[in-house]
């Protein structure tokens, strides 16, 4: 109940990030009930039906193989959101846990920063290419990947508000009626970086769509076989003069799922704590 | 012909389709020469009148909806725009509260005043800087040739708020608006910067709008007075008039809290000298690494350079002194937030500087401290009750949720809240009754000993009364030893039994509240002293 | 600010070496026996071990970090795989490529990116800074392959206007006009970089106006222009030009799928052929030479940050 007036808080009056939100409901609908959606097996293949544009019953067209594009598509929500809350899971708790903890420990602290200064010496697609040349291609590899590039930024991000939050005069008060480490950092800190980490989680899941996109474009992100939006683009990409419309739809659907989460984002953001508004500027 | 006449003024919001008046019925007059301040509590609508006179609502969600606004026979609220520029800064000139934040940062003061200059003058940049040079030493700015190329961060709140009058004034105005001009500041810059206001009006001939809450400075400075309340003018007139006998129950109001501080004595027992001492300091030492390491040598900032007194049980000291002084520090080393860099402090007979964290916890419960800011000092994410029930599990005083609920129940009736309290949030509050909660925080531990950092400074002048009174009379029933940190004389005499005045990290004189109040010795407590602004004064006039 | 650059210069050196470190430990990482992997697939047993002995495999690991510190400081990066040319000659190959690429693409970025973002904070509220904040950040969710492939379509194909693939060498004949191959690239490249950099300005031109001081500057009677540029815009610069580091690093990301995009003969792609070559001693180096050059960038945007905000420099 509570949650559902904090929603109708957040998007009153920001149209735009309100179809946004439901966007991102309909993805997250299509990934969950793809084989109900999707009208055919998004592996099965129709030879004679190779490219033929978009009608009935394929409703973006097929691909170069025959493969139905819009079951594709369908399917590919499901990667989208896999990958996306898997790279935010991989980078809130690893960036996070390193942020919060430095800034509080400071001794520990002032190591574990230089490390992720030593990560952030490597430009983010970079250091997820090099990671990958180490590693196999898979899905749960492609999260890792996304997930340590941005576990930098985040860990930057909760370094300087945990900072913040730590000269607080109601960390002071509590340190004052006694309180130890433990429960300072989970009954006060924790709580109030909540609205930090929403709004950075929304930000690199937006981002994540768009580096997983351009791996698998490289070769270097999901197996080929695993359907998502990347890899069609990927696939598809010598016969964009035969068949134009093959590349629109994912990337229309990559380019309204980034959008949207970019506008709840931002939406998410201008609804923060302002003290911390500016350690959040960009991801 | 008055220089500035304002009519039936009315500025209001336009939000979401709704139009809601924030200032009504502005109606005032002002002749050169004239003094005019305006007073009244945050919220009142003082800032925006004078914003709006000066053409600042830049906001277009506020605006003038109606009334007439008259400035030397000309219509301000119709005027082209152009035209009204060219009277900013040069015919009427406005200075701000905060001076740390008024000034750009990236450009050399110097240069900002020229800037003011080169806008309505036709000078050249030689005759400008001169000029500007000239401006600064009016102010009574030091090297004002060398200060020229000063950044506003290279300054002090005192000089930049100097510079800010300088700018002010360098097209020799007619008006000025002076907006809060000395709250943000110590009482002796206070004093020091509408001794020069003064001066200069003086010498320049100009009209002074001067917005304050304080009444005692309005009383210092003015002689005809406005008071405002949400939004409206309740009572107007010559401020001995005033003054003397108030008409509006608001300005009784606030006259009474304003006289109720400076007037108290000292209606105290005397407290016995054969009780025991709590809290004995001996030589306690504070320094702040500033500067160096790697490359350089090191430079300490002294925030606390030796400083030794007692309190016995059950009295008040009150610790005061300006920004800086190092006051603060001393409260929280006492409290463990800070690590003393040398010294002794003995609770009872007990050492507490070397205690280890968990050895010190226990003692928690006897030493506590109230904070400054209502607004930072409670967790936004816990319910009252959540907040007060903390300290009592820490400490094991209560082994349920339904234990702590009664005394947390009757803590609170304690502080003069209602229990139903406990189940809101921080934010739901004003902040007389968040510092009430803090207060009920501090006090469900049954202390000994509170230190009290600026308890009251964040507060509006009534609330701080009647926190005051409240914090007052749990001391007395307590028996509660008080360390009273303030800036504020008024305020410390209104609650301690001794006071120490420090100044520099060290304290300068200590000794009983009359004696020192009355019979000061120090150089430095003079001073301070003879800065506060007083409404007795005027009475005697 | 000559102490301030030299403690930047200091604090830099211990990331650099454990940047170092970790690049070095790369072909360590790599499963398989690091002579094999330097050789390909293609050694013989006594090659591998010449190599071996020749690198001083056998020695400890940081007596063989040092040998390659030594090496890189000589300007000896190793030899490629692939082309059996040493390493830093392969990338100086790809320079000229890159860094007029990069070139081009900072100047779209500001031209775009700035004006309009100025504009849409001035214009704050009307539909004007709707549009260019909505087109801002749709242009940011944008795959920069896809806009890429969308432009060859449009423009190349289409249209014809502009070559699709390839970049001959300006000293190559056309000269000057050989940049035309770079035009749709750098476009690419620039179109979401842009729309963050408005963003950015938008936000940090709103936040600075309403600050206090720039009431100040109204309050003496400057005109609306003046306050914007001088005072608002000047200070929101800070923020910005603290944002071009992490832009550059984005751009440096980015050009590696562009210059796959369309077939341009630079760095990036070379990277990306080295991986899928598993040319490894190609990849160590680009990634040493881009570290640095980000390391660099970085720099220099801190003393730029230092030069535009007294506050930092002079304390």
């Amino acid at each position: 109940m509570k949650s559902i007036i904090l929603i109708q808080k957040i998007f009153s009056g920001r149209k735009l990030a309100s179809l946004g939100f439901i966007w991102l409901l309909i993805i997250t609908i299509m990934a969950l009930a793809a084989p109900l959606i999707a009208p055919f097996d998004p592996l099965e293949i129709d030879p004679i039906a190779r490219l033929s544009e978009p009608g009935f019953p394929y409703f973006f067209g097929t691909d170069h193989f025959g493969r139905d594009s819009f079951s594709r598509a369908v399917f590919g929500a499901r990667m989208a959101i896999i990958i996306g809350m898997g790279s935010v899971f991989v980078a809130l708790v690893a960036g996070g846990l390193v942020g919060m903890l430095s800034a509080y420990f400071t001794r520990l602290g002032n190591i574990m920063m230089r490390g992720v200064d030593v990560l952030m010496a490597f430009p983010a697609l970079l250091l997820a290419l090099v990671l990958m040349t180490l590693l196999e291609r898979s899905v749960t590899n492609t999260i890792l990947v996304i997930g340590i590039v941005y576990a930098t930024t985040t860990a930057r991000i909760l370094f300087g508000v945990t900072l913040k939050l730590r000269g607080e005069m109601f960390v002071d008060a509590a340190i004052c009626s006694g309180a130890g480490h433990f429960s300072i950092l989970f009954r006060h800190i924790l709580p109030n970086l909540f609205s930090p980490l929403l709004v950075q989680a929304s930000f690199i899941f937006a981002f994540a769509q768009l580096q997983a996109a351009a791996l698998d474009f490289l070769g270097l992100g999901l197996p080929p076989e695993v359907p998502s939006w990347g890899n069609m683009l990927s696939e598809e990409r010598i016969y964009i003069t035969r068949a134009p419309w093959l590349l629109l739809f994912p990337g229309a659907l990559i380019i309204c799922s980034v959008f949207s989460m970019n506008l709840v984002g931002d939406a998410l953001r201008d609804n923060m704590d302002p003290r911390f508004k500016d350690d959040i500027s960009g991801v | 012909m008055p220089l500035l006449e304002i009519k039936d003024l009315e500025i209001s919001l336009a939000k979401n389709g709704l139009v809601s008046p924030l200032v009504r019925e502005i109606t005032f007059e002002l002749e050169e020469k004239e003094t005019l301040a305006v007073v009244g509590e945050s919220g009142c609508g003082k800032s925006l009148t004078s914003l709006a006179i000066m053409g600042l609502l830049g906001n277009s969600q506020v605006s003038i909806t109606s009334g007439s606004i008259q400035f030397d026979n000309r219509e301000l609220t119709t005027i082209p725009p152009d035209e009204r520029r060219g009277l900013m800064g040069n015919q009427m000139a406005m200075i701000f509260q905060e001076p740390m934040t008024s000034l750009n940062p990236v450009y050399k003061i110097g240069h900002q005043i020229i800037e003011n200059l080169l806008q309505h003058k036709e000078l050249s940049r030689a005759r400008a800087r001169a000029r500007a040079v000239e401006l600064l030493d009016l102010v009574r700015i030091p090297e004002p040739n060398r200060r020229f190329e000063n950044f506003p961060h290279q300054m002090s709140g005192g000089q930049r708020q100097r510079v800010m009058i300088a700018m002010a004034l360098s097209c020799e105005p007619k008006l000025l608006i002076a907006d809060e001009p000395t709250t943000a500041l110590d009482v002796t810059i206070q004093a020091e910067i509408l001794d020069l206001i003064s001066t200069l009006q003086n010498k320049l001939g100009m009209a002074i709008v001067f917005i304050t809450h304080d009444m005692a400075v309005a009383a210092e400075i003015s002689n005809k007075i406005i008071v405002m309340e949400k939004g409206h003018i309740v009572e107007r007139g010559d401020i001995h008039q005033v003054f003397k006998s108030p008409k509006h129950s608001h300005t009784q109001k606030l006259l009474e809290s304003a006289r109720k501080l400076s007037d108290a004595k000292s209606d105290k027992g005397e407290i016995s000298r054969n009780a025991a001492k709590i809290l004995q300091v001996k030589n306690l030492h504070k320094h702040f690494q500033t500067g160096g390491g790697l490359l350089g040598k090191k430079s300490w900032l002294k925030a606390v350079n030796g400083i030794s007194f007692e309190i016995c049980e059950g009295e008040v000291l009150g610790l005061v002194g300006e920004s800086g002084c190092g006051k603060s520090t001393v409260g929280r080393t006492l409290t463990h937030l800070e690590k003393a860099t040398s010294g002794q402090a003995l609770f009872y007979n007990q050492e507490i500087f070397p205690m280890s964290v968990s050895k010190f916890r226990p003692l928690r419960r006897d030493i506590q401290m109230i904070f400054q800011d209502p607004y930072a000092s409670l967790n936004p994410r816990l319910k009252v009750e959540q907040i007060l029930a903390e300290p009592l599990f820490i400490h094991r005083l209560v082994s349920s949720k339904y234990d702590a609920r009664i005394l947390i129940q009757d803590t609170l009736e304690s502080v003069g809240l209602d229990p139903e309290v406990m189940q809101r949030y921080p934010h739901e509050f004003s902040g007389g009754q968040r510092q009430r909660i803090s207060i009920a925080r501090v006090m469900i531990l049954k202390p000994r000993l509170v230190i009290a950092d600026e308890a009251v400074s964040a507060l509006d002048v009534s609330v701080q009364a009647q926190v005051l009174n409240l914090i007052k009379k749990l001391q007395k029933e307590n028996n509660i030893s008080m360390l009273f940190i303030s800036h504020d004389l008024d305020v410390v005499r209104h609650l301690s039994d001794r006071v120490a005045v420090m100044y520099q990290g060290k304290i300068v004189e200590i000794g009983d509240k009359n004696e020192i109040f009355e019979t000061p010795t120090h150089e430095y407590t003079k001073k301070l002293l003879a800065s506060i602004p007083s409404i007795k004064e005027r009475d005697a006039l | 600010m000559l102490i301030y650059t030299v403690k930047r210069l200091m604090a830099l050196v211990p990331t650099l070496f454990i940047a170092s470190v970790l690049i070095f430990l790369f072909i360590h990482l790599i499963p398989g026996d690091p002579a094999a992997v330097l050789l390909g697939d293609t050694a013989t047993p006594e090659e591998i071990a010449s190599l071996m002995s020749e690198m001083g495999l056998n020695e400890p690991l940081w007596k063989q970090y040092i040998l390659w510190f030594s090496n890189v400081l000589k300007g000896d990066l190793g030899t490629s795989i692939f082309f059996n040319e040493p390493v830093l000659s392969v990338i100086a190959d790809g320079a000229e490529t890159s860094i007029l690429l990069a070139t081009m693409t900072m100047f779209w970025i500001i031209l775009l990116g700035i004006p309009i973002g100025i504009l849409s904070a001035n214009k704050h509220g009307t539909w004007v800074d709707q549009i260019a904040s909505g087109g801002a950040m749709l242009f940011a969710s944008v795959p920069t392959f896809w806009l890429g492939l969308y432009f060859i379509l449009i423009f190349s194909v289409g249209f014809g206007w502009l070559p699709s693939s390839g970049f001959p060498s300006l000293s190559d004949e056309g000269g000057l006009s050989n940049l035309r191959y770079l035009i749709l690239p750098s476009l690419t490249l620039a179109a979401p970089n842009a729309a963050l950099i408005i963003r950015l300005v938008r936000a940090s031109m709103l936040d600075v106006a309403n600050e206090d001081h720039v009431r100040t500057a109204r309050a003496k009677g400057l005109h609306p222009t003046a306050v914007a540029i001088k005072h608002v815009f000047r200070n929101a610069l800070i923020a910005v030009t603290a944002a071009f580091g992490f832009t550059f690093a984005a751009l440096i990301s980015e050009a590696v799928v562009t210059e796959t995009v369309f077939s341009l003969p630079g760095v990036g792609r070379l990277v990306v052929q080295s991986i899928l070559r598993r040319d490894y001693p190609v990849i160590q180096g680009v990634i040493l030479v881009i570290v640095l050059l980000y390391m660099v960038i970085n720099l220099l945007v801190d003393l730029a940050y230092a030069r535009l905000d007294p506050r930092v420099s002079l304390k």
